[in-house]
């Protein structure tokens, strides 16, 4: 809206407008928050949290950070081959659903993996890459197993030889 | 950004609608127990009567036995009159009645998972299982989902195994171990039961008894908590001889008629016939007339009927509690008067030669009481003279 006083150009006032450089917001109601892993446990013991961020703008992550911890994960298998994950799904819908959250990708995977979501692309590359590796691992087990066993029938014919004619 | 599935997998278990045989019924027992409801029948008010009956409360030697617990406790000694010893024991029976509380008999869960998808395309993702928990606030122990990604791609929901670990896991309490304790794997096990700790055990884990009826050995559990449950499942097996030829042997007609009662009343279609105005002694004969296969299993109950012996298994069974207390039985069972206490007879024994004993309070105490407690206590002598003081004021 503009007004004409005279020769003078006046804007009016709105809201959303930001005068200054700097604004005081609280982060838990502040533009888009992001949910990612935060790296915690000790050393040689990784141990994340799903964490929820606030808004990029507000500064990079760190630990005093942190809006909520809506899960945890560890990486590392227990006695029963698990790995163990922990997500609070209620607060999860309310930060995807109603604030519409950013999602790292390590978090999508895990999400994918556990029915919420459709499982990520990059679980299905990682699977892909896996299977392939191991079926190079077989190939070449096989390869070295006949090569063992050339060597062995080699060494049992010369053996043979040599004590078949003893001198 | 990956859009929301519409539809999100209501994943709550789903009990099972048509019970099948229960599990508590053995398949060799009698084939007609098909629609029998085993958690139903338990909780029935005659049966928990008989069961109540059958249990019987052993104050001294079992539900008051020193036992290993994490409290440490003194025995308190004390002098009472007749009433107020008998009002004690009264009390005494109340709190066991509470100790003694029946273990409840459930039906195992189902192990049957559901498969939510499976996706081939995601075989070997990685080498480990992953096991996802939701930790909302709303769920509670039961409901809670728990899901799994087995590394050949499927997704399905937790067995009852997975879920309880998951609950232990992330919601901690005491007396809840994540692990099963290690007493239930074998060696501990057996070299538990070969120490006659059945209670222990079944503390821990209470569908475990097959063992005791084939060793007979009722009288560890006897005025147990699992007792109760015990004899359930015997009658619900057919298989209360064994327990009968017990009672016998202890001459306890009514037990033994209270579970041929028992027996009826968990299998009506039982062919024996109880008339309303029976006494004991005749529904215990006509089971006994009426079952002459038992009768090699029964032998101390015919003894008792016809010839009115008990068994002599009381010293055996003397002999088997002092194994267990180390001789501190018979000290237990000698009454503790105001004349003895102060003697070796007294609950210090040898030791009272070293050490005076103070009543501290007595009932009903007699002027004999007073001399005595002046002949024997030579305690320190800033409450001696307390004492003495008290006593020469009373005088005046």
């Amino acid at each position: 809206m503009k007004k004409m006083v005279g020769d003078f150009f006046i804007p009016a006032y709105e809201p959303n407008w930001v005068f200054e450089m700097r604004k005081l917001v609280i982060p838990k109601y502040y533009g888009r928050p992001s949910i990612g892993l935060a790296l915690f446990g000790c050393t040689n013991r990784p141990f994340y949290h799903v964490c929820v961020f606030p808004d990029r703008a507000l500064g990079r992550r760190f630990e005093g950070n942190i809006l909520e911890q809506v899960g945890t994960f560890d990486p590392l298998p227990n006695q029963k081959n698990e790995k163990l994950v922990a997500l609070n799904f209620g607060r999860l819908k309310y930060w995807i659903g109603e604030r519409n959250a950013h999602i790292s990708v390590p978090v999508l995977e895990l999400l994918g993996l556990s029915g919420l979501f459709p499982i990520h692309p990059k679980s299905f590359i990682r699977a892909k890459d896996n299977r392939a590796l191991i079926e190079d691992q077989q190939l070449k087990a096989v390869a070295e197993a006949a090569e063992a066993e050339k060597l062995a029938q080699e060494e049992t014919a010369s053996g043979a030889t040599s004590t078949s004619h003893p001198q | 950004m990956l859009k929301l599935k519409p539809k999100i997998l209501a994943l709550s278990r789903v009990p099972s609608e048509i019970k099948f045989a229960s599990h508590w019924i053995k398949a060799s027992s009698n084939a007609t127990s098909d629609n029998i409801d085993v958690e139903k029948l338990f909780v029935e008010k005659d049966v928990q009567n008989l069961l109540t009956d059958l249990t019987e409360i052993d104050l001294e030697h079992k539900v008051f036995r020193p036992r290993r617990t994490s409290i440490q406790q003194r025995s308190h000694f004390a002098l009472m009159t007749e009433e107020r010893l008998e009002k004690t024991r009264e009390r005494m029976r109340e709190e066991a009645r509470r100790f003694l509380q029946f273990v409840p008999v459930k039906e195992p869960r189902e192990e049957s998972v559901q498969i939510l998808a499976n996706d081939v395309e995601l075989k070997d993702f990685d080498t480990s299982k992953f096991v996802f928990t939701d930790i909302t606030f709303d769920a509670t122990d039961q409901d809670r989902t728990v899901v799994v990604r087995q590394p050949d791609g499927t997704l399905r929901t937790a067995n009852p195994e997975e879920h309880d670990r998951m609950n232990r896991t992330y919601y901690q309490k005491p007396n809840r171990p994540v692990n099963p304790p290690p007493i239930f794997s074998d060696p501990h096990l057996k070299n538990s039961l070969d120490k006659n700790d059945h209670e222990f055990v079944l503390d821990w884990a209470c569908w475990f008894m097959s063992q005791m009826i084939q060793h007979t050995k009722f009288h560890v559990i006897t005025s147990t908590r699992h007792f109760g449950p015990f004899t359930f499942y015997l009658a619900l097996n057919d298989n209360i001889p064994k327990l009968l030829n017990y009672f016998g042997g202890l001459g306890r007609l009514s037990d033994c008629a209270n579970l041929v009662r028992l027996q009826k009343a968990v299998r009506p279609d039982w062919r024996v016939t109880i008339a309303q105005g029976d006494t004991d002694e005749k529904i215990v004969k006509d089971f006994v007339k009426q079952n002459a296969r038992f009768r090699d299993q029964i032998i101390d109950l015919l003894a008792f009927i016809n010839t009115g012996k008990l068994k002599s298994e009381q010293e055996q069974k003397q002999v088997g509690i002092r194994e267990r207390f180390g001789g501190r039985v018979d000290k237990r069972k000698a009454r503790i008067t105001s004349a003895n206490v102060r003697g070796v007879d007294g609950p210090l024994g040898n030791l009272s030669k070293e050490y005076s004993v103070k009543v501290v309070k007595s009932e009903g105490s007699g002027e004999d009481e007073d001399s005595e407690k002046r002949d024997f206590g030579r305690g320190k002598g800033r409450w001696r003279s307390r004492e003495q003081k008290k006593d020469d004021e009373n005088k005046e």
